[in-house]
This record gives C-alpha cells, structure tokens and sequence, in this order.
C-alpha cells in the first residue's frame, strides 16, 4: 500500500492519553510476562479502560506510540527487557517497529565504562491496530540474557498516547 | 466513542525542527526548545513564536510527539523536558502530558528520548522546557511532530 500527504487530510483523528498512575509498580524481576495495568485517561473523556486495555476500540484504527521511564533495582549485570505493546484480541494486525510482531526492544546499555549501572529506554515502539477489541500493554523479560531485569514503573512513567483514526 | 460518532474532520499533520537555530544549546534550567522550520500536510492550527511558544487554534485537539537528539556535554550530565503551561506550570500525565529524561545512575530514572502531550485546552500557550542536572546540551535534530484535527 502506498499514500501520499494528501491522503492524510482525509481521515478523521480523536486523540487519548493513557497512564499508569498508581503507586510504582514492580519490582519487575522475573522471567514472566508482566502486564502493566494502565489505570488514567486524560484529555479524552470518550475513552475508558478495564484492566489496562482500551474499550470501545473494536471497528476503529488507532495508532499509538508508548513510553516509560524506568527506575533501575539492580546495577552492574547486563540485562534487557521487552515492552510489548499490543492488541492481545488480533496481535496479527499489529505492526511494530523495530522486531518482529509482538516485540518491540527496550535497549540495556552503559553509558560509560566507569559506571557500573545499565540503564533502559525505549526504542522506536510505534503501534497501529486496526480493528480490533481491545489494546494492552506488557511488559516481557527478555532473553537471551542470563540476567534477568530488575526495575521498578513509578507513577505516570508509563503511558499510551495516540489517536483513533 | 466510535469512529462514527466523531465529527468527520480532515487531520493535519505538521513536522517542527530546527534549521535556523540548529544546534541550539541547553545551559539552564527553564529553557525552551526552539522550532523554527515547519512542513505539513495542509493548513495547520499550530504556531510557534521564536522564543519557543507554541499555540494551538481552538475548535481542534492535537497529539503532540516530541523527539530528542541532543549531544550532552560530558558522560555524567543529566536533564528531563518536559511540558509546561502559561503559567509555567509543569504538566504530568493526569494534564495528558508525559516527559522524556536522561538521569543515570543506580535509582536514577532512566532514560526517554520522547515526550507527548494531548492538547484540548487551546486556551493557553506551551511550551516545551529543560531541567538541566548536570552539564550542558547540544541540540542535534529536535523533531516535534503534531496530529491535529
């Protein structure tokens, strides 16, 4: 499928902002699957949440971009971690950038040599869906890795931000 | 709300860096971000005044993507930005507004290289400032990329 500029005038947008806003969640230290539980819409009043997912998303075409700034448990073992932010009803009409589906990469590394911490962020995690139920965020340990992460989600550090289109 | 429900409004979507002042430098807390070179789609409802003031026409609402590329002046130097009101008030995520940060360190907050914003309240003017820790910085090809309609 190709487009051009114009055709983006065409569609129609209502964006959303979602946060985690409770306590600080965590600590994420284990080799499992941990879903960050999205509690706060703001801006946006038409959009609600249960258990970390948007409702109301089925038959719309979203896309979203998600950030979070962790806070490091552990220091001086190199390790990563996967955010997965995705549509759990139709994962296949997900598209991520830069893995595959279903993967997105949050870099571990060291800024400089002296420093015995490793520190996280957050790559090119852009996510468009369309049609589907609902929309989630986790949180994946990632390998191949020996060390397992060790961090914790302050409160609105973690966000969902995008638009229905 | 479904798509059927909103009003059928055209989107725009406008791209703001530096050209004129590239390689604008971070030396103090409180300093703006400068955008001084815009392309978009079509007409766009945002303006940014040379100071680094951004204004939004009223009538829409905007999603708002803010892009770091900076060079920091040592290995140690650490800063956030983040979005702030007319008042000069910081916005939090509960004023749909999140912040990116570089703050190193074991417990540090670690590392986002975006901050977002969604804009309804066209009512007041923002702007996107520094919190600098340590050091100073060196702006490389800051992108702040609006969806609007």
């Amino acid at each position: 499928m190709s487009y051009t500029p114009s055709d983006l005038q065409t569609g129609t947008a209502t964006p959303f902002f979602l946060a985690y806003n409770s306590a600080a969640y965590g600590p994420m230290n284990q080799r499992i699957t941990y879903n960050v539980p999205i509690d706060t819409c703001a801006q946006q009043d038409t959009v609600t949440i249960t258990s970390g997912a948007i409702d109301n998303a089925s038959s719309d075409t979203l896309v979203a971009k998600s950030d979070m700034i962790f806070t490091t448990n552990n220091s001086a073992n190199p390790w990563s971690m996967h955010l997965n932010l995705h549509s759990p009803a139709n994962p296949t009409a997900t598209s991520q950038s830069p893995s595959a589906p279903g993967t997105t990469t949050i870099n571990a590394f060291q800024d400089h040599p002296a420093r015995t911490a490793y520190h996280a962020f957050i790559g090119d995690e852009v996510l468009s869906v369309n049609g589907t139920s609902s929309l989630s965020l986790q949180l994946t340990a990632a390998t191949p890795n020996s060390n397992t992460p060790n961090c914790t989600l302050p409160a609105q550090r973690g966000v969902i931000v995008g638009c229905f289109l | 709300m479904f798509k059927s429900e909103r009003a059928d409004t055209a989107a725009t979507v406008s791209e703001w860096t530096q050209v004129t002042n590239l390689n604008q430098v971070i030396t103090a807390s409180g300093q703006k971000v400068i955008f001084d070179t815009v392309r978009s789609t079509g007409v766009t409802g945002v303006s940014i005044d040379s100071v680094g003031n951004i204004s939004f026409t009223s009538g829409k609402t905007y999603w708002v993507t803010f892009n770091l590329d900076t060079v920091r002046s040592n290995t140690s130097a650490s800063f956030t930005f983040g979005w702030y009101d007319s008042a000069g008030t910081l916005l939090g995520a509960a004023d749909g507004a999140s912040e990116c940060v570089w703050d190193v360190g074991l417990a540090g907050r670690n590392s986002s290289q975006s901050a977002q914003m969604v804009v309804l309240d066209t009512s007041q003017t923002y702007s996107l400032r520094a919190t600098v820790t340590t050091g100073t910085l060196t702006m490389q090809v800051p992108s702040l990329l609006i969806v609007e309609a």
